[in-house]
């Protein structure tokens, strides 16, 4: 559940990014070729982000884990 | 969006040369397919049905980092502009993610425009440098933009239709 935080609590953070960047963009376009690229940028993103959520539910962390203990060791 | 004032048109909107997305470009690219140069040497692993869905779980993140990075240098490229509107004239400049300087003059202050073609690379692709000097002893220039002696021609129309 750790890696799930982790990975969500990333996802949130480049969102907020993302809103700010785009509201930024909005503030200071002076042409409609920003509303696209705004656009583009979003659906790129919610799309790799699905994709992000979906191979992490897809990822066998006990055998990940079986083969690489050391990977999530402690110091 | 930029407030225009009454009977205000914008005539230019100039941004750099497409010369100038080269060096992004060639990055984001290579961001691009990074991934997929790796994906070989992961799935001739031993361990590659393990390894696979994680690859593409860090292949995901990654390309999100490549996605906003492009989208930085979009910005960047699309807010550096020079704004040459029936009036006046305004320099934007973009720096970093949330830096943006706006200067405008208007186009009576005009008094010299230069243009600078710095090398054979700018003669043959067709881009140079424009420097604007105005009354107020104050100077403005983009760096990179094409068609630059057509550039000069309107301002210095304009400047002189709006001195008369």
């Amino acid at each position: 559940m750790t890696g799930l935080f982790v990975l969500l609590f990333f996802l949130f953070g480049y969102m907020l990014l993302g809103i700010g960047i785009a509201w930024h963009l909005k503030m200071y376009a002076f042409s409609r070729s920003a509303d696209a690229a705004v656009w583009i940028f979003f659906a790129c993103a919610l799309l790799l982000g699905t994709g992000a959520i979906a191979s992490y539910a897809a990822v066998d962390w006990s055998a990940v884990l079986a083969y690489y203990p050391y990977l999530f060791m402690n110091p | 969006m930029l407030a225009l004032g009454p009977e205000e048109k914008i005539l230019l909107v100039l941004h750099h040369h497409w010369i100038s997305l080269v060096g992004p470009v060639f990055i984001i690219t290579l961001l691009v397919l990074a991934p997929f140069f790796a994906y070989p040497f992961i799935a001739s692993l031993h361990e590659a049905p393990v390894l696979t869905p994680l690859f593409l779980l860090a292949s995901s993140l990654w390309f999100l980092s490549a996605l906003l990075i492009g989208f930085v240098f979009w910005i960047d490229y699309y807010l550096d502009a020079m704004v040459i509107t029936s009036r006046r004239i305004l320099t934007i400049t973009q720096e970093g993610l949330f830096k943006n300087t706006l200067s405008e003059f208007s186009l009576e202050k005009v008094q010299d425009v230069t243009i600078e073609i710095p090398h054979f690379a700018a003669t043959f692709l067709g881009y140079g440098n424009i420097t604007i000097q105005t009354a107020g002893e104050m100077n403005f220039s983009i760096r990179e933009v094409p068609h630059v002696y057509k550039v000069k021609e309107l301002i210095i129309a304009h400047a002189r239709q709006s001195t008369i």
